[in-house]
């Protein structure tokens, strides 16, 4: 079954992202770091990598930006498809991610329906093309 | 030797002839008042002798001259005072007549005229002293000629400076207010700009944070109402929630939008407004859409501004127009320009010196009371109920911010169910 990453620090973000997941399917594995440190570390060591990332911009120790910075370093990790989920709606977050190597941008929704419709379409696009 | 003494006398007596023909013409010249003073030699030596009638005139010139003048003898000693001087010093004649001039000085004066007073003894001096009158000091310009050889004295003509001092003390100490209320205001600019920045700053940082936690609002309400199965009352008061943080997140993003609407941001290019309008227009595309509404403009000018800008005053402006349109009418909004002289423009921001593009944006909607045209460009003024339309009163401030940061003004004219106008006047240049 497949994998999933959330490297979020918002612990209300980490339960409504959670719950959204589970009510798209129950049998998606969820992993969740809550900065780009422990998740960097955590992936380094990991035996089963997941298959595909959720990374928050805003984060401390180690935000978003600096965290697709290393992993592009990590030949091991850097085929793994990165959705940026943050607040941020602005143009530039989303072109200078792209730059970044992230392949998706999902601005947290204010209505659960829409999170667990976005988590869908794009979960169904990620995991159709494995 | 009798023809040769006969000769002589005769001689004598043309001479003597002559001589009285001078003298006559004299008396008859000082008689007609055309001679002052004439010059005898005697013991091989000028003697001046004065007229008194020719002193005359100069004695009522001197005594009612509007400046002080003195006659001084060698030593310093008043020996002729006109009427001025004793006056300016306050003291009665006899005061002032055979009284040393060094006694009406100031102490911190006495240098000054004793340079003075020694250079006229040789010629002419010029300067300024203070003098001590009856009652207060009196600052004068003293001009000091020695009368020699004529007279054995130094005349001098004092003019009165009080009135200049004071002038000039007045115009230092107001220099001197001047300057102190320039620093002042320039201090307070920079206060007042620093709390600008800071304010938007502020309402920028503010309503980004604010964002937040009503977003978890608004997600976890959804969620419980995915996930429960309510009573109606329940899911009702669900929604309120939800209904009431769309409201209150629709005010975080016009506060936003408002703070945005900054000068800092404004980057002035050439900018179509024919464009602007346009893209405007496919923004609103949806609610135009549903309500029917047609747009007319056309010609209009190219103007110096920010695109972003200009681009949100015409949305803000038209979306408007749509938003408070009469349900039983579709809307019709008209743009139109022309250009107008500043001085023909009846607003207390016209620059008389200036022509403006004047842009009407007319509509046939419900309008509103005359009373409410400069209310309506404040912040947070809704001239409606809520549920009647929607909107968060910031949509028209954040138009005035934009025509002020293009140096122009905006007015607005409406009338109940027929409609309103707003005409935005910007500067040609």
């Amino acid at each position: 079954m497949n994998n999933i990453f959330l490297i979020d620090d918002d612990e209300d973000d980490q339960l409504l992202f959670t719950d959204a997941i589970e009510l798209i399917n129950p049998a998606l594995q969820l992993d969740v770091a809550t900065n780009g440190k422990i998740a960097l570390d955590q992936l380094k060591v990991s035996f089963s990598l997941p298959d595909i990332i959720f990374l928050d911009l805003n984060m401390p120790v180690m935000n978003g930006f600096e965290f697709l910075t290393q992993i592009k370093k990590e030949t091991q990790l850097n085929k793994i498809p990165i959705v940026i989920f943050t607040t941020s709606n602005i143009l530039r977050d989303k072109e200078l991610t792209k730059e970044f190597g992230a392949q998706y941008f999902l601005t947290k929704p204010n209505n659960f329906k829409a999170l667990r419709i976005e988590l869908q379409q794009i979960l169904s696009t990620v995991f159709a093309s494995d | 030797m009798e023809t040769q003494l006969e000769a002589n006398h005769l001689e004598r007596i043309e001479e003597l002839e002559n001589r009285l023909a001078d003298a006559e013409q004299l008396i008859e010249a000082i008689k007609a008042g055309e001679v002052d003073a004439f010059a005898l030699r005697s013991n091989n030596k000028s003697e001046v002798f004065t007229l008194q009638s020719g002193d005359y005139a100069y004695r009522v010139l001197v005594e009612n001259f509007n400046e002080g003048a003195l006659n001084i003898t060698e030593e310093g000693l008043i020996v002729y005072s006109n009427k001025y001087f004793h006056e300016l010093l306050g003291l009665p004649y006899e005061k002032v007549i055979g009284t040393s001039l060094r006694e009406f000085l100031h102490p911190e004066s006495i240098a000054t005229f004793n340079f003075l007073f020694s250079a006229a003894l040789n010629g002419q001096s010029k300067g300024e002293i203070n003098l001590m009158g009856a009652a207060n000091l009196v600052p004068v310009y003293i001009s000091l000629t020695s009368l020699y050889p004529q007279l054995p004295t130094i005349g001098a003509i004092v003019t009165d400076l009080t009135a200049k001092k004071e002038n000039e003390e007045i115009k230092i100490y107001l220099e001197e207010k001047v300057k102190e209320r320039t620093a002042e205001l320039q201090t307070k600019n920079i206060a007042l700009e620093n709390t600008n920045a800071e304010l938007a700053s502020f309402s920028y940082v503010a309503s980004h944070d604010l964002k937040e936690p009503l977003r978890k609002i608004q997600t976890y309400s959804g969620r419980i109402l995915e996930l429960e199965n309510f009573s109606g009352a329940t899911q009702d008061y669900f929604n309120r929630i939800i209904k009431s943080s769309e409201r209150m997140q629709n005010l975080i993003d016009s506060l936003l939008e408002f703070s945005r609407a900054n000068m800092s941001e404004l980057i002035f290019e050439p900018c179509d407004l024919n464009t602007i309008v346009e893209e405007s227009i496919s923004d609103l595309h949806l609610s135009i859409l549903k309500k029917q509404a047609t747009i007319e403009y056309n010609d209009l000018p190219t103007i110096q501004g920010g695109h972003i800008q200009l681009s949100q005053l015409f949305t803000n402006l038209l979306d408007n127009a749509i938003k408070y349109s009469r349900t039983e009418i579709k809307p019709l909004i008209k743009i139109t320009s022309s250009i107008v002289k500043g001085k023909k423009i009846e607003h207390s921001s016209a620059n008389h010196q200036k022509e403006y593009h004047e842009i009407k944006i007319a509509d046939n909607g419900i309008g509103f009371e005359k009373e409410y045209v400069t209310k309506i460009f404040e912040l947070f003024q809704r001239l409606h109920h809520k549920n009647e339309y929607s909107g968060t009163g910031i949509g028209l401030a954040i138009v005035k911010k934009i025509v002020g940061n293009h140096n122009g003004f905006i007015t607005a004219d409406g009338r109940s169910d027929i409609g309103s106008t707003f005409t935005i006047y910007l500067p040609t240049a």
